[in-house]
């Protein structure tokens, strides 16, 4: 069954590979001056439809200049809820996040396939709850008191680099996937502890981490 | 280039498993070092023995030629009691009381990780029956591990 999704994992994801191999051979297109599309990710939906213990619904409005610059504008709601392994301890949180940046094309066709570049500016502002079914026990003085703090308040600033690729399908609608290396600015926490995921940076286990979009593109 | 792509994808996918990071040195006491009159550190020829108000636990049993000990807190009292009882090789006791007030938080690492209580000190009081004085090297009782008082006592 694994074997069998990540196959299709990378079906997908080649998709936009494959399409820019089959049009390579058109003729070059005049860049448009101007243009502004919008669309959505479809990674955080498929973690939300399967049952992963975070995702992030996310959609995006960009701007095109002459084909090459792309200033965008992106905005989601993240959430997590997840139960630590052996333990009862659990997480959750639901805030939207939103990111601010730039892609720049560097492929010299303008034919309706782009190889991107991109920096993305991220930041959230967030509550999130820490508990657990189980006291929290003193094992000498044997007292013990339930886990319950809720409301706990957090932020967080990031830098994402972005790599991605897109193509158009059809007219006015694309297709494209990227990949992404997180890296934190600042986070302020509440004192209890960090919170195990971020709105739009996703688990907090370090500094940085990796991320992904596959996009669904409208050019308007 | 697709073979390049191809080959960060295949990484990426093998790299992208689950991992828990839970700090393996997770013990969370109070560091006490004994020292003279002067701040130079000493060993207690006597036997110690230390238990606590509040709890029917010997927190430590006939320490011998110690020169600082290690002590639980508690995790949700405000201030903690802790008695030193000292015994010299003719059988002879002396006691010593030490009261350390503190504000205790939950430290949460991990929904995977075991929650730790982590302390900060705000005052710390003695007798005087062996202990001349009793200074707050650090406030912060958490997983560093630090000094955090330092018990002078009379060596005349």
């Amino acid at each position: 069954m694994a074997l069998r999704i990540f196959r299709y994992a990378l079906l997908l994801i080649s998709l936009p590979i494959a399409i820019q191999a089959q049009t390579i051979t058109e003729q070059p297109k005049k860049a448009r001056l101007f243009g502004i599309a919008v669309g959505a990710d479809f990674v955080g939906a498929t973690m939300k439809l399967t049952g992963c213990d975070w995702s992030q619904m996310e959609v995006f409005g960009r701007l095109a200049f002459r084909d090459r610059f792309f200033p965008i504008f992106e905005m989601g709601l993240g959430e997590a809820d997840h139960e630590g392994r052996e333990l009862d301890n659990h997480f959750h949180t639901r805030a939207p996040y939103f990111r601010i940046g730039v892609d720049y094309n560097i492929s010299k066709n303008h034919n309706g396939n782009r190889f991107l570049l991109g920096l993305r500016y991220g930041f959230t502002a967030f509550n999130y709850d820490i508990t657990s079914d189980t006291n929290l026990e003193d094992p000498v003085w044997g007292t013990s008191l339930p886990v319950n703090y809720s409301g706990l308040n957090g932020s967080a600033q990031w830098l994402e680099t972005v790599i991605g690729l897109e193509t158009r399908i059809w007219t006015i609608v694309r297709v494209g996937w990227d990949m992404r290396f997180k890296f934190r600015i600042s986070q302020h926490t509440d004192e209890i502890g960090a919170p195990w995921y971020v709105p739009g940076y996703g688990k907090n286990a370090s500094g940085s981490t990796w991320g992904g979009t596959f996009k669904l593109i409208f050019d308007i | 280039m697709r073979r390049k792509l191809f080959y960060i994808i295949i990484v990426l996918f093998v790299t992208a498993c689950d991992n828990i990071s839970c700090p393996l040195n997770n013990t969370v006491e109070c560091k006490y070092t004994f020292c003279d009159e002067d701040g130079t550190a000493i060993s207690i020829a006597d036997t110690l023995t230390v238990t606590a108000i509040g709890t029917d636990s010997v927190i430590i049993n006939r320490l011998v030629n110690g020169s600082s000990m290690s002590l639980p807190v508690s995790f949700y009292a405000p201030a903690d009691t802790i008695i030193l009882t000292f015994t010299d090789t003719l059988s002879r006791q002396a006691t010593d009381t030490i009261w350390m007030e503190k504000t205790s938080t939950p430290h949460f690492d991990d929904p995977s990780c075991p929650i730790h209580m982590w302390h900060t000190i705000s005052a710390v009081s003695s007798t005087h029956s062996l202990i001349d004085s009793i200074v707050i090297l650090n406030t912060a009782i958490n997983y560093d591990g630090l000094e955090n008082i330092q018990i002078r006592f009379i060596t005349d």
